[in-house]
């Protein structure tokens, strides 16, 4: 049986692991790209809107009310809030109708 | 968020000191809304002493702002003392997008009346008492009813 004619460069090992990490490379490039491309992905990132927004509309919020944002809470108009009522939300629960704050049950005697 | 939140904290605290000031600050003034200004002025001051210009970028004293214990100024009592609101890049870099985050700090402490408003109120309850003007020497008696 003829033996298979194999070029002697290709008989050496020597450039493989350099040849599969330019490969791997390529790979990790190719995902990379379509995933920073991705349309989703930049409206995730880009903090205009989803998940960062949210998180910035929070900090906004604790960091003036001392309280974390509740689900159901009109954060932009709490943010926006210029002192022309008492319905600041620290002192105010605007769920219950009532003040944070609490006093004597009766009224101080005059 | 640990830069914002850091910075952040160095401002409450500064608003804290300033709202202490004006609450209590009391210089002698023949009208009311002169002590309040100077009030604001030390207010300021006391602001500055604690969050010197440029120590945390885009704050300074000339944002500090205060609602007065004007009722036209502030409609709800509970409501006076001081403000500062400001913006800083979202430090969390380039995933955060390139809105700003715009922070309110505010503490409110009230402030004390004057010697000025004392001494105006205490003129107007001897005008009540049957005096036209308090230029004179009066002597005021609580008999205990």
């Amino acid at each position: 049986m003829a033996k298979l004619q194999i070029p002697r460069i290709l008989r050496s090992k020597k450039g493989q692991s350099v040849v599969e990490y330019i490969l791997l490379l390529a790979v990790l490039s190719s995902l990379a790209f379509a995933v920073f491309n991705n349309r989703r992905f930049k409206d995730f990132m880009g903090g205009e809107k989803g998940f960062f927004l949210s998180l910035r509309k929070g900090i906004e919020y604790s960091y003036r009310y001392g309280r974390p944002v509740s689900p159901d809470e009109d954060v932009d108009a709490s943010l926006s809030y210029e002192y022309q009522s008492k319905e600041h939300d620290t002192y105010y629960n605007k769920k219950e109708t009532k003040s944070r704050f609490f006093g004597g049950i009766t009224a101080y005697p005059q | 968020m640990a830069m914002n939140f850091t910075d952040g904290y160095m401002v409450h605290h500064a608003t804290y000191m300033a709202s202490r000031s004006y609450l209590v600050d009391d210089q002698e003034r023949d009208a009311v809304e002169e002590g309040d200004e100077r009030a604001m002025a030390k207010a300021k001051l006391v602001f500055t002493s604690y969050m010197p210009d440029s120590l945390v970028k885009g704050v300074d004293n000339s944002l500090l702002k205060f609602n007065t214990p004007d009722t036209d100024v502030t409609k709800f009592r509970a409501f006076v003392g001081v403000f500062i609101k400001y913006s800083q890049k979202f430090s969390i870099g380039f995933i955060g997008g390139k809105e700003l985050v715009n922070f309110t700090s505010e503490s409110f402490l009230g402030r004390e009346p004057t010697r000025t408003e004392s001494r105006l109120q205490t003129c107007a309850a001897i005008k009540l008492a049957g005096l036209n003007k308090c230029d004179v020497h009066v002597t005021l008696e609580d008999n205990g009813g």
